[in-house]
């Protein structure tokens, strides 16, 4: 049995459908990244000790009096080209294949119903295993356009799946994903950033340094809180004896690595143990470490220090994930020693990656990959 | 202009130009591309080996370099010293323009009726408004007034190199053809070095005997992979002329020809070296059967794909018989690829696969073992 703990990231409080992602993201990591094995996830909440968004008078409204001052190329073009994900998918099958399954789950999601939303996963990992096992198909260059593509990554997801218990059915999954992608794929072929959409990006910024802030402001800002609620199922994981795997996205990534370099919150995890603890694996995905390393923010941070600055003494070993796409990563491998940066690319559009990457099957399916490889599953 | 190789030869013989250039030293931001010197480093290597294969035998190698690991001045060849080589130092030349004006017009006043020409560049490159290809030389935008005059036309030297009186010319332009605005709104073009410039008369009586050919379409992109192997367009048509892109020629045997390496680079490509996306384009006309460097045992690249190809991975046993039936070839359990080479002696293979009972069943495939690569697609 494999104890996992997942911190969340910036942004995140209960309501909405807060309970269905968690529940969605736990059978992902559990059918997918650790393929079935034995294993456990908690998910500690620290949102209500973050920043009170709702309060925040500074964040534009978009939808209500300001209009973009143009219109003629936005972000959604009118006129879909008949080979924007081919054209895409040529330059980089894999991030294709990442955006398609991010799409698709999230309509899924909106549609509310379970089943399809299973059907959708097991079709998206069946193409993220295809992906990851060939690079680069060579059908890419004999087919003519989009719907031969979507045609042929259907049947190579088919042939792909692991389990053979669920038909998979009639899948159009990937076709409403295509549509519904085309404005992301964009961001692909012509070039990042171009169609950023201040509208939706802006909000998340704000929230984002809203909660860092407010993390990083010291004990009396809610810090404590927020370790706390993260620390204890740590511990109790801890006092499992059996593997122990920590995955932090964005902000959670920062919070546990604060935790983890901390050698003050590694004598508590050791003293409510009775051993010295040390994760076998902190995960970090779309997050931020490296950076507040390099504005020595953390509590264990020194000045002056030259890099490479040493990983956290409480994890065996450091992945740090990123999405190229998502503007709210920092790589970590200039900044640290032993820790390795890995992409899991989409062309999920620019104000969507960095939240995209647990609906991705590229991230669970490499992520299942690289643990297989390390001997951790 | 540096001389790195000079053999005397009776008769027929082969004159190179190489060219690799990778540093940038006046473009404001950094383009410095490894790959373009490993590219020439490789093909002065690959002349070398093969200086008695060649159809005509190597005589000279003129050689530019910028390396950007190292400063101007301190280019290096970096290879095994050849009993050929004249030069007292390792030094190379770098890759300006004026090094370039010199070595080109030596190179082609070397040029004898029934020699080779072989002019190989790695850089940069761009395109003009008339569709020409240019290759860019290190102090390309060291001149406001001329900033892509440092360069020299490849496509050009590719119409006009016949008049030299050669028996065959063989170009390769392993570069991009990027359409550039600041090139093109400039109204004389580039003023970029021409090396040849016969009269249309000279022109019109000479037939064109120079198969030229870029590692890019006209406005696409060369590509290579970081660090120091050569660009991909010069790993294919190393793995081409080295092994496979032949055709049996009386009096000769099997050698590299230019209707192979016009036609057939792709597939090797894909057979080969597993690069499935290569586009090359002709910059001259060319319909001849010249012959480039003899081989004395070619091999056939062969890949075999399932029509899905994540089957192939699935596959219990996928095997290659020859034609006696004697399994010469097995797919590896598991592998999601399956690449192998067969002697190329026409031989007819078959290829035959076994999956689980419940899973999808694929026909056997013949396949004959023709030059230059095979690519086998199994069917359901």
């Amino acid at each position: 049995m494999t104890q996992i703990v997942f911190v969340h990231g910036v942004a995140t409080r209960h309501g909405g459908d807060y309970q269905d992602a968690v529940e969605a993201r736990d059978r992902r990591f559990l059918d997918v990244a650790f393929g079935g094995t034995q294993a456990e996830i908690a998910n500690p909440y620290w949102g209500k000790f973050g920043t009170d968004t709702g309060a925040l008078k500074s964040i534009p409204d978009m939808n209500a009096a300001f209009v973009a001052l143009g219109g003629i190329g936005g972000s959604k073009p009118g006129a879909k080209s008949a080979t924007a994900l081919l054209d895409a998918a040529r330059k980089d099958f894999a991030a294709v294949v990442g955006a398609l399954s991010v799409s698709a789950i999230s309509l899924a999601e909106q549609s509310g119903s379970a089943e399809d939303l299973e059907k959708t996963e097991r079709l998206a990992a069946g193409a993220a295993a295809f992906a990851v096992a060939v690079e680069q198909p060579a059908w890419l260059h004999q087919i003519a356009d989009d719907d031969d593509f979507l045609a042929r990554l259907t049947e190579e997801a088919k042939a792909s799946q692991h389990d053979k218990a669920v038909p998979l059915g009639l899948l159009d999954g990937f076709q409403d994903a295509a549509d519904n992608l085309a404005g992301g794929l964009s961001n692909l072929v012509n070039g990042p950033i171009a169609k950023a959409g201040r509208e939706i990006l802006t909000p998340k910024i704000a929230v984002f340094i809203g909660d860092v802030f407010h993390y990083l402001k010291g004990p009396a800002s809610g810090r404590d809180d927020i370790r706390k609620a993260v620390l204890e199922p740590i511990i109790r994981a801890a006092k499992k004896d059996e593997k122990v795997i920590l995955i932090g996205h964005s902000m959670g990534g920062v919070i546990l690595f604060d935790l983890l370099s901390d050698p003050k919150t590694l004598e508590v995890i050791g003293a409510k143990t009775g051993k010295p603890f040390r994760a076998d694996l902190l995960v970090t995905v779309g997050s931020q470490v490296g950076l507040f390393a390099e504005m020595q923010l953390y509590e264990s941070s020194k000045k002056d220090a030259l890099l490479p600055l040493a990983p956290p003494v409480g994890a065996a070993l450091w992945w740090n994930v990123f999405d190229k796409m998502d503007i709210l990563f920092f790589v970590a491998e200039p900044v640290f020693s032993g820790v390795s940066d890995f992409s899991v690319d989409t062309t999920a559009g620019i104000a969507d990656a960095h939240g995209a990457y647990f609906s991705s099957m590229m991230f669970y399916t490499r992520l299942n990959r690289r643990l297989i490889d390390a001997g951790l599953i | 202009m540096t001389l790195v190789y000079e053999r005397p030869i009776d008769g027929p013989k082969t004159h190179a130009f190489v060219i690799g250039c990778g540093r940038f030293s006046h473009y404001p931001n950094d383009i410095s591309r490894d790959a373009t010197v490993a590219g020439a480093r490789a093909i002065v290597a690959f002349l070398r080996d093969k200086a008695d294969e060649l159809v005509a035998p190597l005589s000279t190698i003129e050689l530019l370099l910028s390396d950007p690991a190292v400063e101007q001045g301190s280019d290096r060849l970096d290879l095994p010293k050849s009993a050929f080589d004249p030069r007292d130092d390792d030094k190379v030349d770098p890759a300006l323009l004026e090094h370039a004006a010199k070595a080109g017009s030596t190179w082609t006043k070397r040029c004898n009726p029934g020699d080779h020409l072989v002019f190989y560049m790695s850089s940069h490159g761009v395109v003009e408004r008339d569709l020409t290809a240019i290759g860019l030389f290190e102090d390309f935008y060291s001149d406001e007034d001329k900033r892509f005059a440092q360069a020299i036309n490849v496509t050009q030297l590719s119409r006009t190199v016949s008049t030299k009186g050669a028996a065959a010319c063989w170009i390769f332009f392993d570069a991009c053809q990027e359409i550039v605005t600041e090139l093109l709104e400039q109204p004389d073009g580039s003023d970029a070095l021409v090396l040849l410039t016969p009269s249309i008369r000279k022109l019109a009586q000479t037939p064109n005997v120079c198969m030229a050919l870029a590692g890019s379409r006209f406005g696409g992109s060369a590509w290579a992979p970081k660090g120091s192997k050569p660009p991909f367009f010069t790993q294919v048509l190393l793995d081409a002329i080295t092994r496979s892109a032949v055709a049996l020629m009386p009096n000769l045997g099997w050698v590299v020809t230019g209707q192979r390496l016009l036609f057939d680079l792709g597939k090797v490509a894909d057979a080969s070296l597993e690069i499935a996306s290569l586009e090359t384009e002709a910059l001259t006309p060319f319909n001849r059967e010249s012959a480039f460097v003899k081989i004395a045992a070619p091999e056939v690249p062969v890949v075999v794909r399932t029509m899905v190809e994540a089957h192939l991975g699935k596959a219990q046993e996928m095997v290659a018989f020859d034609a006696m039936g004697n399994p010469v070839r097995f797919k590896p359990a598991g592998d999601v690829k399956w690449r192998f080479r067969v002697p190329a002696d026409g031989a007819r293979y078959k290829i035959k696969s076994k999956f689980e009972p419940d899973g999808p069943t694929y026909k056997d495939q013949e396949f004959d073992a023709d030059p230059a690569a095979q690519i086998i697609w199994l069917t359901q």
